[in-house]
């Protein structure tokens, strides 16, 4: 706790003069527009959710067939022996390449320090990696031949995809989340709860959106972490967190729908977490948060609740929705009728205990494509839900997942699916590329 | 032996905001319905019945005051299962290495059979069953003690296990994954029901039919002959408390506090109410759904689902309870009421929640139970001078 706060003062006077200097950087003028259609790029998965709207879907031909074979890195066996480990990210997929990072805190390490590497599956050893000498905020985010990483110290960085070199860094102020990738720019929420737009052409600060500024009083803190915006045409749906650090009581949450042309918010939905509320979706006019405990369908529109479902189990996932049925990790895998929120099949999940057993409840994003869902380290029937092939639940029946209940899982974001391949991430820095 | 876990300090710290805008606003009086007094002659169960009421028939509930007719000692220091009690015979384990069958009438032990942290004894047909939590189940001949068979139960959270069901020919075992049923006579499995994730304590069984409680936030209706869904109805959380069923409702409680009725043909829902703790018991008699935790005990109405009274020194413990009828509730109480400590058992009206009587326990603390059957009130706890004990007071 020391340690955070001395962090956050350190970050609050550079800050200021980052921003300072940037109101001059950047055009201030945002522009908003969602990234083409993952029709039109199969080979891409640039951010976790595989776009701005993070409804997890991949456009046929990206998946890989059944019984793929698996290349794995251990990541943690590229990093110096003075580094502080820190788990890994879900990865991002362009052109034969993942990109993850690690540095994210865990049990035992609270600031660990961390490392952006580049995988090919040809190569047993990663193409190149960059430190992040501070750990990273989130997943990666690709934009063009750039790679895009987070910081907890507050920076943006951009690397070049091919070699690794560092182009730009903006100080953005307190420790960053996912980024998300729309129309140009970065938008990346940060642990006070705000949301900072980046222009990636300008490369510089360009516009923090206070959207949650209300938010003290009905989350019951002055402070909050925003998970990765949704982003659907000029409005980003964002969830403020009221949670503090390893904070899991019950607490506030709250949705948003923010106007980025005009830092106007149209709808707040209010909800309690007891669990990690984890990034919204947008598909088909429906706005889904999960918060912990629930996953709630909120009217894109309007901000009013289409249904809520209780899944009973305090970590459930960002869901993926494709043709009318929303995908959802929480322990069991569920499919959910989009217009109902009416279960139509689970897996269930044999896993059980608590602690340091053997329970290894699913709680990462699902991604669908090709009449499959991709989760855990598998494919499961999209309209069934049976297993096609991989591994799913418990260290019993898997070598690939880690020893330690939740360290040991799946990065919450989920597999990238893209260009014949899925690729997932162990959290203890084991990456596995299916294709 | 208090299971301490994270989603009870969150709704007890819940419960405490609550209870201060809500006092003086939940103390009315409602009319009891007397024809609505489903218990029965036994008490096989720690929820009562089968059908989980623990609802006492009115010709059974003693008028106080009442006194100790005898104390039965259980040795050991574990704690003390609530008393089952059928056909003249109480049924109790001390958690640890014993179980007893004791004699209702004059507290004589008809015998004892060794089995490893037991939980609730329950009783149908000719067999006491009981689950441990080292992760067995295991069947006595009820006429001798005698073991008539054993099963290793698949792994998961034992503690579960320890609140099983006997009905319809049944051993129903709540697992940590879902529910599990195996022949009452042979102890073979029969069927399971898999959630992937918890089924609750003593899921109520009634006609052919079995309805659980569920961690995934369903109350669920399971054919209990094939194992089969019959309906489920989502809910607005996990659910741990057994279900009653009474005149064709189901009546069941998450732990967050939201009390429904559902239609137990179709699952239809008939009310939704809200309590504002956690919901650790629940019973059904006299126009009456009582819920109640460690923050109290709420009467709803069981047609209505409107609020009436809330009595705050109701304390569930881990063992303790509800036994109601029309006259009056029978709750294991920590003294909340008169500012005292001790862990007693306490008389209310059920019209308004007041205390008719309460026992003056002295220096014992009765915290198991109660069963009420016959006349006569069975608790469990520590008593002084004596240790684990089950008492009968009459």
């Amino acid at each position: 706790m020391v340690r955070r706060r001395t962090v956050l003062a350190t970050v609050g006077a550079a800050a200021t003069g980052a921003l300072a200097g940037c109101t001059s950087g950047c055009s201030p003028a945002v522009t908003p527009s969602t990234d083409p259609p993952p029709d039109d790029r199969p080979a891409v998965w640039p951010q976790p959710g595989g776009r701005a709207t993070k409804t997890g879907r991949a456009p046929p031909g990206a998946a890989p067939g059944d019984g793929p074979d698996a290349t794995t890195w251990e990541l943690w066996e590229y990093t110096d022996d003075d580094e502080r480990r820190g788990l890994a990210t879900a990865p991002v997929v362009a052109d034969g390449r993942a990109y993850v990072a690690t540095g994210r805190p865990s049990g035992w390490i609270d600031d660990p320090s961390g490392r952006l590497f580049a995988l090919d599956p040809d190569r047993s050893d990663p193409v190149w990696s960059a430190p992040l000498p501070d750990g990273s905020g989130g997943a990666p985010a690709l934009a063009d031949d750039a790679v895009l990483v987070t910081t907890r110290a507050g920076d943006v960085a951009a690397f070049d995809r091919a070699s690794g070199d560092e182009r730009w860094r903006v100080d953005v102020g307190p420790p960053l989340g996912t980024p998300t990738v729309a129309g140009g720019h970065c938008y990346v929420g940060d642990d006070t709860g705000r949301l900072t737009a980046v222009d990636l052409a300008a490369g510089a600060q360009c516009r923090r959106y206070s959207p949650l500024a209300t938010g003290a009083a009905v989350l019951g803190s002055d402070r909050g972490s925003l998970t990765a915006p949704a982003i659907e045409g000029a409005t980003a749906y964002v969830a403020l967190d009221a949670r503090e650090a390893d904070d899991w009581d019950e607490r506030g949450v709250r949705i948003a729908a923010l106007d980025l042309e005009s830092g106007d918010v149209s709808w707040y939905y209010d909800a309690v977490a007891d669990g990690p509320v984890r990034s919204p979706a947008v598909a088909d006019g429906v706005v889904y948060a999960a918060t912990g405990n629930a996953l709630h369908a909120i009217d894109a529109a309007d901000g009013t609740r289409r249904w809520r479902f209780a899944t009973g189990f305090d970590e459930t996932s960002r869901p993926a929705v494709a043709d009318g049925t929303v995908y959802v990790s929480a322990k069991n895998v569920y499919a959910l009728d989009a217009a109902t929120g009416a279960e139509r099949w689970r897996l269930v999940n044999r896993a059980y205990g608590t602690g340091f057993s053997a329970q290894k409840p699913r709680q990462d994003a699902p991604v669908a494509a090709d009449d499959r869902v991709f989760v855990g380290l598998g494919a499961l029937d999209a309209a069934t839900g049976d297993p096609l092939w991989g591994e799913f639940g418990s260290r019993t029946e898997s070598a690939y997942f880690g020893s330690l209940e939740r360290e040991g899982n799946l990065a919450p974001a989920g597999p990238a699916v893209a260009d014949g391949a899925m690729v997932a991430t162990v959290r203890m820095g084991r990456v596995v590329w299916f294709s | 032996m208090v299971l301490v876990r994270r989603r009870a300090y969150l709704a007890l710290a819940a419960g405490a905001l609550a209870g201060c805008a809500e006092t003086g606003t939940l103390n009315r009086s409602c009319p009891v319905d007397e024809t609505v007094n489903p218990g029965t002659a036994a008490w096989p169960t720690a929820t009562g019945d089968r059908r989980n009421t623990r609802s006492v028939p009115r010709a059974a509930t003693p008028d106080p005051p009442l006194s100790v007719e005898w104390t039965r000692p259980l040795e050991e220091f574990m704690g003390v299962a609530p008393p089952t009690v059928a056909d003249g015979v109480v049924y109790t384990t001390n958690m640890d290495t014993v179980l007893h069958a004791v004699d209702a009438a004059g507290g004589e032990t008809l015998w004892s059979a060794p089995i490893e942290r037991a939980g609730v004894p329950v009783v149908a047909d000719d067999w006491v069953v009981a689950a441990t939590d080292t992760g067995s189940l295991v069947a006595f001949d009820r006429a001798n003690g005698d073991r008539t068979w054993t099963v290793e139960l698949s792994a998961g959270d034992p503690y579960l296990y320890a609140a099983p069901t006997a009905a319809a020919g049944l051993a129903l075992v709540p697992t940590s994954l879902g529910l599990s049923a195996f022949d009452l006579a042979t102890g073979e499995r029969r069927w399971e029901y898999p959630l992937g994730l918890s089924v609750g304590r003593h899921p109520a069984v009634v006609e052919g039919t079995v309805y659980a409680t569920a961690g995934d936030a369903y109350l669920h209706a399971v054919d209990a002959g094939t194992g089969a869904r019959v309906w489920w109805e989502k809910t607005s959380g996990p659910m741990e408390t057994p279900p009653a069923v009474v005149e064709g409702t189901v009546y069941a409680a998450t732990t967050g506090g939201t009390v429904l009725a559902v239609d137990a043909e179709t699952g239809a829902r008939e009310w939704t109410a809200a309590v504002d703790a956690r919901v650790e018991r629940l019973a059904v008699d006299g126009g009456f759904v009582y819920v109640g935790g460690d923050d109290g005990l709420t009467a709803i109405r069981a047609d209505s689902g409107e609020r009436c009274w809330r009595y705050g020194g109701f304390d569930a413990s881990y063992a303790g309870g509800i036994a109601a009828s029309p006259d009056r509730v029978y709750v294991t109480a920590s003294g909340g009421d008169v500012g005292g400590t001790d862990d007693t058992v306490v008389a209310l009206d059920p019209t308004d929640g007041g205390v008719e009587w309460r026992f003056d326990s002295g220096d014992h603390r009765l915290t198991s139970g109660p069963a009420v059957v016959d006349g006569a009130v069975y608790v469990g706890g520590v008593v002084s001078g004596t240790g684990l004990a089950t008492v009968r007071l009459a």
